[in-house]
């Protein structure tokens, strides 16, 4: 495997690695060039990247690195989830009933859709995606579990086990 | 709702994202470019380091001072790094050397130096220091402990009495040892625990990306088109190491570079140091010609 596997991995997981990005909540933009400076890395250590299990899981970290870098850089909060107590949640689930999933998606704090996004249409391990977010994998499986409340799905019992599937 | 409701509606939801186009060519394009830049960052350090031996030659003309007791003055081969440049060489500055508790030693070093415009560029940190070593004589001194700010120190004790010049990072080191690009934090700590580890090895500094793009820009200071487009992330970590007097540079070096993560070692200035104090009077022209 040389350039050529590369080239084909950075065709098939480009597009999605950026409309993912999009949905954890970045612009256009952002998404696409972190997209493209995530896959520069992987090029960069493609001899190491691409022994890897899952090649295009470290690119979705390297990829939510970067956003958050950006994020920071610019001072925007959008990272910043707020504090999630027993009204927040009340209040939400209130409100998830009255609307479709996709609504209820979309109504997440930032914080509880990156870790949706990347959980379940990433499909990155719980411990990816506490990479992907900067955070600790306990605090993965809190918002998730609020984010698995606020829009009423049913959670696997094997999903608090999963931190290094 | 059941998680795989979930699964699906996500799908759904980015497939209804207008495709992002990729540029893969542009990202070849990105690499081939940045592994040259390295290389020549790499090289031009390493031709910086030995050109050093050119930059500084000057005649030691075995001017010693006959010191007293409590001197730190040495003659100039007892010096085995050069951290700080002080010109000019006066009793009064003589004092505050051998007064100061950063101090290890100093070195006179005589006028004449000639400062080689092949090798110093306008943006050399060594530029000032050797320009004011052609008009007077001055002192090169070794700092107590690596790593201090000796410098600032000399500055504010020598107030208008002399000008001091940090070389440290110009004439400081004896090895620089680059870690293969992507190196993770994990494989920084263990060659880092490595090198802490190595008797033959009395003090290390990691070079971080963003420092490295400050040698870069000084390295490149005449080609600003590449500076402009090179990014700190293209540049690799390195670790400058001060080896322990009598330990081999070339042993050392040869340990290290079989460590995977390493992509190279070079020779430091400092290794040329004896040559840069002890060797004759250079007689090409100076790079320090009055506008």
């Amino acid at each position: 495997m040389g350039e050529l596997a590369f080239d084909e991995f950075y065709a098939s997981f480009f597009d999605r690695v950026a409309r993912t990005l999009m949905l954890a909540g970045a612009d256009r933009d952002p998404a696409r060039d972190a997209t493209q400076e995530a896959f520069a890395r992987a090029l960069r250590q493609w001899r190491k990247v691409r022994e890897m299990d899952r090649p295009d899981g470290w690119v979705y970290v390297v990829a939510m690195n970067q956003l958050r870098d950006q994020w920071r850089r610019s001072e925007r909060r959008r990272t910043q989830a707020p504090a999630i107590d027993g009204g927040a949640v009340d209040n939400t689930h209130a409100v998830a009933t009255r609307l479709s999933v996709r609504d209820a998606i979309a109504t997440l704090p930032a914080r509880q859709r990156q870790a949706v996004v990347l959980r379940y249409l990433a499909d990155l391990t719980i411990a990816d995606v506490a990479d992907a977010m900067g955070c600790a994998t306990g605090t993965v499986k809190a918002t998730l579990n609020h984010a698995m409340r606020s829009m009423r799905v049913e959670l696997d019992d094997t999903e608090d086990d999963d931190a290094d599937r | 709702m059941q998680i795989d409701e979930l699964r699906g509606e996500l799908t759904t939801l980015a497939d209804e994202i207008e495709p992002f186009e990729g540029d893969l060519r542009s990202l070849h394009r990105r690499e081939r470019r940045r592994r040259i830049v390295r290389s020549a960052f790499v090289v031009a350090l390493a031709v910086a380091a030995a050109s050093t031996v050119v930059v500084a030659r000057h005649r030691d003309d075995g001017r010693v001072r006959v010191t007293g007791a409590g001197s730190k003055e040495v003659p100039s081969a007892q010096i085995t790094h050069v951290d700080v440049i002080v010109v000019p060489a006066t009793p009064a500055v003589r004092d505050v050397l051998d007064a100061s508790p950063v101090v290890r030693w100093y070195a006179r070093v005589a006028r004449s130096v000639r400062a080689s415009s092949t090798s110093l560029g306008p943006a050399s940190p060594l530029r000032a220091p050797f320009c004011a070593l052609e008009s007077s004589d001055g002192f090169a001194v070794q700092a107590m402990t690596g790593g201090s700010d000796i410098q600032q120190i000399l500055a504010r004790d020598l107030a208008d009495r002399a000008t001091s010049y940090d070389v440290s990072d110009s004439l400081g080191y004896d090895l620089r040892l680059f870690l293969k690009a992507g190196a993770s934090s994990t494989q920084v700590e263990s060659v880092r625990a490595a090198l802490a580890s190595d008797r033959d090895i009395s003090w290390i500094r990691f070079v971080s990306q963003a420092d490295a793009y400050e040698d870069f820009k000084k390295v490149f200071a005449d080609q600003p088109a590449l500076v402009e487009t090179t990014k700190p992330s293209d540049l690799p970590v390195s670790f400058t190491i001060d080896l322990e007097p009598g330990s081999s540079a070339q042993t050392t070096s040869e340990r290290y570079k079989k460590l995977g993560i390493v992509d190279s070692v070079i020779a430091g200035p400092s290794l040329f140091k004896p040559m840069f104090l002890l060797s004759p009077t250079d007689r090409t022209a100076s790079a320090c010609s009055k506008p």
